[in-house]
């Protein structure tokens, strides 16, 4: 059995984003292992006495903060370089799996290496903020187009104030700090690839897919006779990057006999805190369905079987490409087949695999895929497709057990 | 008095903060881009607007700005504006919309620039006489140069002033006539607003006796009678030398043949302001575990922007041998100082790798900086490079030294590239400018040329003019040539000029171009729009670097 940090940016209690939830799940299943595990998690705000550390149960919180975003540098370095240091020795493990750098500064590589030069360093992957200063969306600031590539004179397009050459040496920083790690996790194939092609060496990225709890797949609905498969759900935060927009606009699409029977449920939220711009996109879009849309708001982990249990297909419309969103793997660990935009992590999940894709931004296109979705039988296929075997348990448990022996 | 005003408005708490900062302006491709943060509370709206009143277009984003609300406690908000013109910076204004209704409105300066400095506008209750026109702006002295400037309204026809300080007797005079556009805006009905602008630089016997003058005079004869223009505005060249030299090259219109034969009156002045054999005290802090015995010593000139330090040394901790290499930084701008003590800290932190920092109590340019370093410098080979290169080889180091080992090489360079990966710097060449007839500048042939479409046979092959952003030469050379002439003013043509001396040993400079680094060249001056304060002392380098060089650069440009 091994010594196992987890370095999150967040605790999942605090803070629910898919890296802190993917994090948390694969301490949770090394642990049950019988893996000897420590998870820290960054937290905002001041502990008492100013301590770095405080705890919540058996984990511990890690208060610290990001002074430059730009080049996702930190200057308090006295609690990497000193306080996680002493914690890191004291505990001395064999691995740290460092799930995310924000919040902490990226300098949280040389920091561990420097506490432990022995052990191997893991870093997971979840989206491109390294190489992407737009939240790591790869999407385009303002018009929002999807971008292939992180090429310094574009960046300078979206950030006119940090010049090309700010953007190339912010690049040749982040990857000294990323030379620390000892293997790179991708929960896509997609990403790992975005991220060979950047700069990462190819020999040390790893495509394992995020764990999940275990999860009891739920029956078909059952339906009336002649009866379709006519319930959608969105899961998700109700952002730009999410395509709600597309979804709501898709069904204004759909041809009336189709519509009349169609019913979408909004698990989300957030809608609240967006630009007024898109608010009133939406809003004017919700207006236009509202016959046939129920906003659901917010959901606990508790409460996603017994919500996507409603639905026969779960849509993923996001604008962005996504890496591995874990609400594909909870579909299909649940028994619901997708219809999913047909680009990135989407594409790779879903498509052959777990339902249909429609071209990615376009709500006719998507308003198609429905009208094709709803037949019986074509849920019916995708739905004896879907596996819940999680083979990624057996791949991580794998890699851990190989990780110290060569 | 102003400062009397601005006490009693502390004194009586009237003076509210600024409700807004500028965080930075930046030139984009298209316009500008002007980043900050205002206070919610107090601002109902921010934009730009022209000088003639009429609001620019401009994009713009809010961003969210919780430090600043942390910071101060207050809610704020953080915008972005990006603006297409083609305006420059001056003719534009950032404007301030208050929730109370009134308007705020600053002017506007790009990152990294200097302060523009006032040029008095056209006043003409301030004339001195009935019978002529005319204004005694500003005058500026060093030593015993004594420099004046401002218009009359004669049509240009008065060649001959006095200057009027008791006891000083002018030993020489030297003055350009000029039209000036602001003259001939305000006078636009007068013929004699031509050629009003004068700029006039006396020597006298004494540097004692102007430092105690309040008020400074010139005399002319106009008209059979001989008329006087004062100016309390009196400027010490010594003591600001930047703001000085601005005021005084400003109006030079060097691209004019006329002026630039008149070139030699700036020279003397300039040399007082910026003497070659200031010694700044030097303090130096050590970082890490120096190796015992270098092989190289790398120089590092910091001067503006020092986060270049942050990506180097980590760069150099990858892939450098601490063992060969000692890494001494020399802070060139006093006034960064205690960022750049912080930022080392900092990376010593981050990083293992040994490095020094030297930090200079003033700024003395680009040769001197790297004069200093050396000094410092254990290695028999020294490494000069700007703090904007990474490099792209590895084994970069390794390869400089391999050519520089060679007792026949004077200096190696390497082969430059901007973050695009085209060619910055392949070797220089002396180049004529349309503008400067007879002058020889420096060129950097295949600048921004796709490397692909530069290949090349050999990886060493002898070239004269070397950029010194990436050089290695042998300490013994760079000290028997004495190391950078320091009588170019702020940085420039020093490399050249110290390339030629190197050949003058019996040596061959060398390029290697296997060799390639980045270097991310900031935005240089052109050298075909006049106007600049900073393009003029280029040409007064120039003409220095010329005038020493001639035949040897003749022969270079015949040869290519």
């Amino acid at each position: 059995m091994k010594k196992i940090a987890f370095i999150s940016h967040g605790h999942p209690e605090l803070s629910k984003g898919g890296a802190e939830v993917a994090s948390w799940n694969l301490y949770q299943l090394l642990k049950q292992q019988g893996h000897h595990c420590l998870y820290v998690a960054r937290t905002d705000g001041s502990s008492h006495g100013g301590s770095t550390f405080s705890s919540r149960g058996e984990e511990v919180l890690f208060h610290t903060g990001m002074t430059d975003w730009f080049n996702l540098s930190t200057s308090h370095l006295k609690p990497l370089f000193t306080d996680l240091y002493d914690l890191l020795k004291q505990f001395s493990p064999d691995i740290v799996h460092i799930h995310h750098y924000a919040h902490m500064g990226i300098e949280i590589f040389p920091a561990v290496r420097k506490a432990l030069p022995n052990a191997k360093i893991v870093f997971t992957l979840h989206e491109f903020m390294a190489m992407c200063m737009h939240n790591g969306q790869m999407v385009k600031r303002e018009t929002l187009k999807l971008c292939t590539k992180a090429v310094p004179s574009d960046c300078h397009q979206c950030f006119p104030s940090h010049s090309p050459g700010d953007f190339f040496l912010r690049k040749s920083y982040i990857l000294d700090q990323f030379s620390y790690v000892d293997e790179f996790i991708s929960p896509s194939e997609f990403l790992a690839q975005r991220y060979i092609d950047w700069g990462l060496p190819e020999d040390k990225v790893h495509v394992i897919e995020n764990v999940l709890p275990t999860l009891t797949p739920a029956n078909p609905r059952s339906l009336p006779s002649e009866g379709k498969r006519t319930k959608l759900a969105f899961f998700g935060q109700v952002n730009p990057y999410k395509g709600l927009d597309i979804l709501l606009k898709a069904l204004s699409l759909l041809p009336e006999d189709v519509r009349e029977q169609i019913h979408l449920d909004v698990h989300g939220a957030n809608l609240d805190i967006q630009t007024s711009e898109f608010k009133e996109k939406v809003e004017a879009l919700l207006g236009e369905v509202e016959d046939c849309v129920d906003l659901r708001g917010p959901y606990e982990s508790e409460q996603l079987p017994s919500r996507m249990a409603e639905c026969d297909w779960v849509v993923i419309p996001s604008v962005w490409w996504e890496n591995s969103p874990v609400v594909i793997q909870e579909a299909i660990h649940l028994g619901r087949p997708l219809i999913g935009s047909n680009i990135g992590g989407m594409k790779e999940k879903i498509e052959g695999i777990a339902g249909l894709t429609f071209e990615a931004r376009s709500a006719a296109s998507l308003a198609a895929a429905i009208v094709h979705a709803i037949e019986p039988e074509v849920f019916d296929y995708w739905y004896a497709k879907l596996s819940n075997q999680q083979s990624a348990i057996e791949q991580h448990l794998q890699f851990i057990e190989k990780l110290n022996s060569n | 008095m102003n400062k009397i005003k601005n006490v009693a408005r502390r004194l009586l708490g009237k003076e509210a903060p600024k409700p807004y900062v500028i965080d930075s302006v930046a030139k984009t491709s298209t316009g500008y881009c002007v980043v900050g943060w205002y206070a919610t509370s107090t601002v109902q709206r921010v934009g730009l607007i022209s000088n003639e009143n009429k609001p620019l277009a401009s994009d713009v984003t809010f961003i969210e700005r919780s430090d600043v609300v942390s910071a101060t406690g207050k809610p704020a908000t953080g915008f972005q504006l990006v603006c297409d013109t083609e305006l420059d910076i001056s003719e534009f204004q950032f404007i301030v919309l208050c929730t109370d209704g009134n308007q705020l409105k600053a002017s506007l300066t790009l990152q990294g620039d200097i302060q523009p400095i006032d040029v008095p506008s056209i006043d003409v209750s301030k004339m001195s006489s009935s019978s002529v026109k005319g204004t005694l702006e500003y005058a500026i002295y060093v030593d015993e140069y004594v420099y004046v400037t401002g218009w009359l309204l004669d049509a240009g026809k008065t060649k001959s002033f006095d200057l009027n300080i008791k006891k000083a007797i002018t030993k020489d005079t030297n003055l350009i006539r000029y039209t000036r556009s602001d003259v001939v805006n305000a006078f636009a009905d007068s013929a004699e607003s031509v050629n009003a602008g004068f700029i006039l630089v006396f020597t006298l016997d004494s540097a004692e006796l102007v430092p105690s003058v309040k008020q400074l005079s010139i005399e002319f004869e106009y008209a059979d009678k001989l008329e006087k223009l004062s100016t309390t505005q009196i400027y010490n060249g010594k003591s600001d030398q930047m703001t000085n030299a601005q005021r005084m090259l400003n109006a030079w219109q060097a691209h004019s043949p006329s002026h630039l034969a008149k070139a030699d009156m700036f020279i003397p002045m300039l040399d007082k302001m910026y003497p070659g054999d200031v010694k700044p005290s030097v303090r130096r802090l050590d970082f890490g575990n120096a190796a015992a015995s270098p092989s190289v010593s790398m120089i590092v000139p910091l001067y503006g922007r020092i986060d270049f330090m942050r990506y180097q040394l980590s760069n150099f901790q990858r892939f450098i041998n601490a063992e060969t290499v000692e890494v001494i930084y020399v802070l060139d701008d006093p006034k960064l100082a205690n960022e750049a003590t912080k930022l080392a800290r900092e990376m010593a932190q981050i990083v293992s790798f040994p490095f020094s920092l030297l930090i200079l109590g003033k700024n003395v340019g680009f040769g001197k900086a790297n004069n200093i370093g050396v000094e410092y410098a254990r290695a028999d080979n020294l490494l000069l490079l700007n703090s904007d290169i990474l490099p792209k080889s590895m084994q970069w180091v390794e390869k400089l030294l391999e050519t520089s080992n060679k007792p026949e090489v004077g200096i190696v360079g390497a082969r430059l590239l901007f973050e695009d990966n085209t060619i910055q710097h392949d070797g220089m060449a002396p180049m004529t400018v349309n503008e400067y007839p007879g002058l020889l500048f420096n060129d950097h042939p295949k600048k921004g040329w796709p490397i692909q479409l530069a290949p090349y046979t050999e990886n060493e092959e002898h070239c004269t003019l070397l950029t010194a952003a990436c050089w290695m030469v042998k300490k013994s050379d760079f000290i028997a040539v004495g190391g950078f002439d320091p009588m170019y003013i702020l940085g420039d043509f020093e490399d050249s000029d110290l390339c030629l001396k190197i050949e003058e040993l019996g040596k061959r400079n060398m390029i290697r171009r296997d060799v390639e680094l980045y270097h991310l060249e900031r935005q240089s001056q052109n050298l075909v729009k006049p106007g600049r304060w900073k393009h003029n002392i280029t040409v007064l380098n120039a003409i220095k670097y010329n005038d020493k060089w001639k035949s040897k650069l003749g022969d270079l440009e015949g040869k290519l």
